[in-house]
């Protein structure tokens, strides 16, 4: 029997949300990619448009990672989190980054951000181990799918949550 | 095709790839919290780390980690090279003024849908070798073929 996990909180599993939209422009891109690079010269391929264009991307085109900068989260955050009480402490369990084509400067992004599944798993002082998985679904203003990121959080609920 | 560009045949299974290593100071941790809105306490403040969080420092984004691991691959792999997908777990924590490396091994090789295709075993290791963030990574790269 789920200890934490709540039928409202399983009902929300494949729901998608509210679309979230993110425009990316060129001084997004560059800062990303000096400060994933930093105190290196970041890669003239996220920022120079001279260099970009000789490259098979013919432009600037965003560093491989830049969608851990797209806020969409706390779309899904904000339904999930009343269903299930009072948390304890949350980590970042892991990242998944899905690219399909690259992201450039004057796209305009939407996604409809899911919660994709719960899990919990007893630990040994007597809480339990929630496992909350998180997927978004990004299309460009063509409609063409451009990334896939998800996203799990770990969140450990010590014996005094489950009252 | 830049000089210093990969091709998938000249890959081998079993072969590491050259580590991308940097100490992460305050500096790093504060540049990439503003260019990946990640403006959060335990990455930041070591007094809210310690003594609210009860965590042994201020800690590294595990979004930095991650892209730490693009740019080992990125800067092998070359311009033409595109990361298809990427995937971590952060499993133990790395914390501020620590040296870390993002390294990969090339775990298969493989041709699918018209694309040449590498597969890597990519993690982050602390300054003792201990790996504390493992995942894997697939990269589709030019070939001599065209």
């Amino acid at each position: 029997m789920s200890k934490v996990i709540t039928d409202d909180a399983r009902a929300l599993i494949d729901v998608e949300q509210s679309p979230v939209t993110i425009e990316v422009d060129k001084s997004s891109l560059k800062k990303f990619a000096q400060a994933v690079k930093s105190p290196q010269e970041p890669n003239p391929l996220y920022h120079d448009e001279s260099y970009a264009q000789k490259t098979k991307w013919g432009g600037i085109i965003a560093a491989p990672t830049f969608g851990s900068s797209f806020t969409w989260l706390g779309q899904v955050l904000e339904q999930v989190n009343p269903t299930m009480g009072k948390y304890g402490v949350g980590l970042n369990g892991g990242n998944e980054y899905e690219s399909f084509q690259p992201i450039r400067p004057g796209d305009v992004l939407t996604t409809c951000p899911k919660l994709a599944s719960l899990k919990e798993k007893p630990r040994d002082d007597g809480g339990v181990l929630l496992i909350l998985a998180f997927q978004a679904d990004f299309y460009n203003q063509q409609n063409e799918k451009v990334l896939t990121a998800r996203q799990t959080l770990l969140r450990i609920y010590g014996p005094e949550h489950l009252q | 095709m830049p000089e210093n560009e990969l091709y998938w045949e000249d890959v081998q299974e079993g072969q590491e790839i050259p580590p991308f290593s940097q100490k992460v100071g305050y500096m790093e941790l504060n540049r990439f919290a503003g260019a990946n809105n990640e403006l959060v306490p335990i990455h930041m403040d070591p007094d809210y780390a310690k003594n609210v969080a009860k965590l042994p420092d201020v800690i590294i984004m595990g979004n930095l980690k991650l892209a730490y691991l693009a740019n080992a691959i990125t800067d092998w792999a070359g311009d033409d090279g595109w990361i298809e997908k990427i995937s971590i777990d952060y499993r133990r924590m790395d914390t501020v003024n620590s040296t870390i490396a993002a390294k990969g091994k090339v775990t298969k090789k493989y041709q699918r849908d018209g694309k040449n295709l590498v597969e890597l075993e990519v993690w982050v290791e602390n300054e003792q070798g201990e790996v504390t963030t493992p995942g894997s990574a697939v990269v589709s790269l030019p070939s001599r073929a065209g």
